[in-house]
């Protein structure tokens, strides 16, 4: 008896009036300035794009992408490793959600304390659909640690 | 006593699934180091120190390879291509020497016989730069004067082309007036004028293997700049691999596939400064040259020294470090296996049947409340691609 109660519920659902939710699709840019130099991108070997929320009034990480790179020596091969990775890159709930952020790493999968290249963005910065990330390369510029994952 | 009994289970399972884990992260040679890789540090340019980076080798459990003899068969390489050069420019020379006998002697057809074989002598040997721009601006030069001087139906034509090729290889040499005259000076003016006039069309380069370095007229093509309509001295070669070098006409598209060479010298490339990690042709050849399926590439960027790890020609791993040795020997640190996540396990038994009837109530009651309209509207969702 229980069992067909499911079923049911799920007839009684699908009864209900669709409500319209708008998602919002945001295409990245990356600029890097002149500290990306060969020699420096060339030394990445993953990429990650990780989206901040807030929880308790303090950053914390909603979403982490990690794209293995492969002697990329341009900003536009990191961006093109970037697209022909599987779209969209990062998939969450648009609630709460308020910077991004995108790391070169000296290794692979994105680790810590390895981090050669990054770039900060704030979603309000979005313009017709497009956020532009500004990127800087070099030790000694990036965090050695990230928001921790939100609860 | 069952908290007792669940807290012994959790740490049972986390004990196996930390086994499970750290066999798992391991890499085999880890595991069973019975058989020692062999590893080559393979110092970037002849400028590059290597010092210690055998040391760190052995000390990360491999064997070193030693760069010793290869650099000796990479110097004994470099030595055979610059004789073979010397050789070229030689037989080019004596060549342009019985092509202006034969000017002198109003026998075009002699010249033309001699700079055709001078050309495809120079084009093949000469690397991309000056010299290979002033070897082929004189046979191209005379290769003008000789179909000028021959006269025969599109000899006008063909000098005016060569005249042309010439100027592309140099803009701002031109012939010796006291040498060839007016007439001569004219002609190569016009021909300079034509083909100026004519523009630059957009050049879709069609080479394998990809990374393959693309030359026209002595330089590296610089496709976005387009090329001329005309003729254009085409070189293309890459490491491990034979060379395509052909005076071709048109400029639309460059199509060449000089295919893989096992005899191919790595030698000049080196010396050169030429060979980069970042190319997959150079890792291979670098991998067959070495002998070793494992290369440490060294080299020296931003006063540190950055090692890259290449397993089969495939890169994997990069360490920056204030020495070589300190670098080879933090790409080759073993990886550290992540702590093992011990998943939560369920008290009781009847907890299964509370939740099977708790989704079951559940189910009723979202179903009740969504078709009343009272669901919850579904999130909005963030999504970030790249176009």
């Amino acid at each position: 008896m229980r069992m067909k109660l499911a079923p049911i519920g799920l007839l009684l659902a699908l009864a209900g009036c669709p409500v319209e939710v708008e998602d919002e699709v945001v295409d990245l840019a990356l600029a890097g300035d002149a500290s990306c130099t060969e020699s420096r991108l060339s030394g990445l070997a993953s990429v990650s794009v990780e989206v901040y929320g807030v929880d308790d009034g303090a950053l914390c990480t909603l979403a982490r992408r990690c794209v293995t790179l492969d002697a990329v020596t341009t900003v536009a091969a990191l961006e093109a490793a970037l697209r022909a990775a599987m779209q969209p890159l990062v998939d969450t709930a648009l609630d709460d959600t308020r910077q991004i952020a995108v790391f070169g790493h000296d290794r692979l999968g994105c680790g810590e304390a390895d981090r050669g290249l990054c770039g900060f963005a704030d979603l309000a910065d979005v313009e017709a659909a497009l956020l532009t990330v500004p990127l800087r390369c070099g030790p000694a510029i990036c965090p050695d640690e990230v928001p921790p994952f939100c609860p | 006593m069952i908290r007792h009994r669940d807290s012994f289970s959790a740490r049972l399972v986390g004990a196996v699934v930390a086994v499970g884990s750290a066999l798992a992260i391991t890499r085999p040679a880890d595991a069973a180091p019975a058989v020692a890789s062999e590893v080559t540090v393979w110092p970037r340019g002849p400028g590059t120190a290597i010092a210690g980076g055998d040391e760190a080798v052995r000390a990360a459990g491999s064997r070193a390879r030693g760069f010793a003899s290869l650099r000796a068969r990479l110097e004994a390489e470099d030595a055979a291509a610059q004789a073979r050069l010397r050789a070229a420019l030689q037989a080019v020379e004596q060549g342009l020497e019985a092509v202006r006998a034969a000017y002198l002697a109003q026998r075009p057809d002699d010249m033309l016989v001699a700079l055709a074989r001078a050309e495809a002598e120079a084009v093949a040997a000469l690397p991309p730069g000056p010299l290979c721009a002033a070897t082929l601006w004189e046979l191209e030069f005379q290769l003008g004067l000789a179909y000028g001087a021959r006269k025969g139906p599109g000899d006008a034509e063909r000098a005016s082309a060569r005249f042309a090729l010439a100027w592309a290889l140099d803009g701002e040499r031109r012939p010796l007036g006291a040498l060839y005259g007016p007439d001569v000076g004219l002609a190569f003016a016009q021909a300079v004028d034509a083909a100026a006039r004519r523009p630059s069309r957009p050049v879709t380069v069609e080479v394998t293997p990809d990374d393959a370095r693309v030359a026209v007229d002595c330089r590296p093509l610089a496709a976005d700049s387009g090329l001329r309509p005309g003729l254009h001295a085409v070189r293309v070669d890459a490491p491990g691999h034979g060379v395509f070098a052909q005076v071709v006409e048109g400029a639309e598209v460059i199509r060449a596939a000089p295919g893989p060479d096992a005899a191919a010298e790595l030698g000049p490339w080196w010396f050169a400064g030429t060979l980069t990690p970042m190319s997959a042709s150079a890792r291979d050849a670098v991998q067959r040259f070495a002998g070793t399926r494992e290369v440490v590439w060294v080299e020296e960027a931003d006063a540190q020294f950055v090692a890259r790890l290449v397993v089969d020609g495939q890169p994997r791993r990069v360490a920056r470090a204030e020495s070589a040795a300190a670098a080879v020997r933090q790409v080759l640190a073993p990886i550290e296996p992540s702590a093992p996540r011990v998943e939560a396990m369920p008290r009781k038994r009847t907890g299964l049947w509370v939740g099977l009837a708790s989704a079951a109530l559940g189910s009723v009651a979202l179903g009740l409340g969504l078709g009343l309209g009272l669901r919850e509207p579904p999130e909005a969702r963030l999504q970030l691609v790249v176009r």
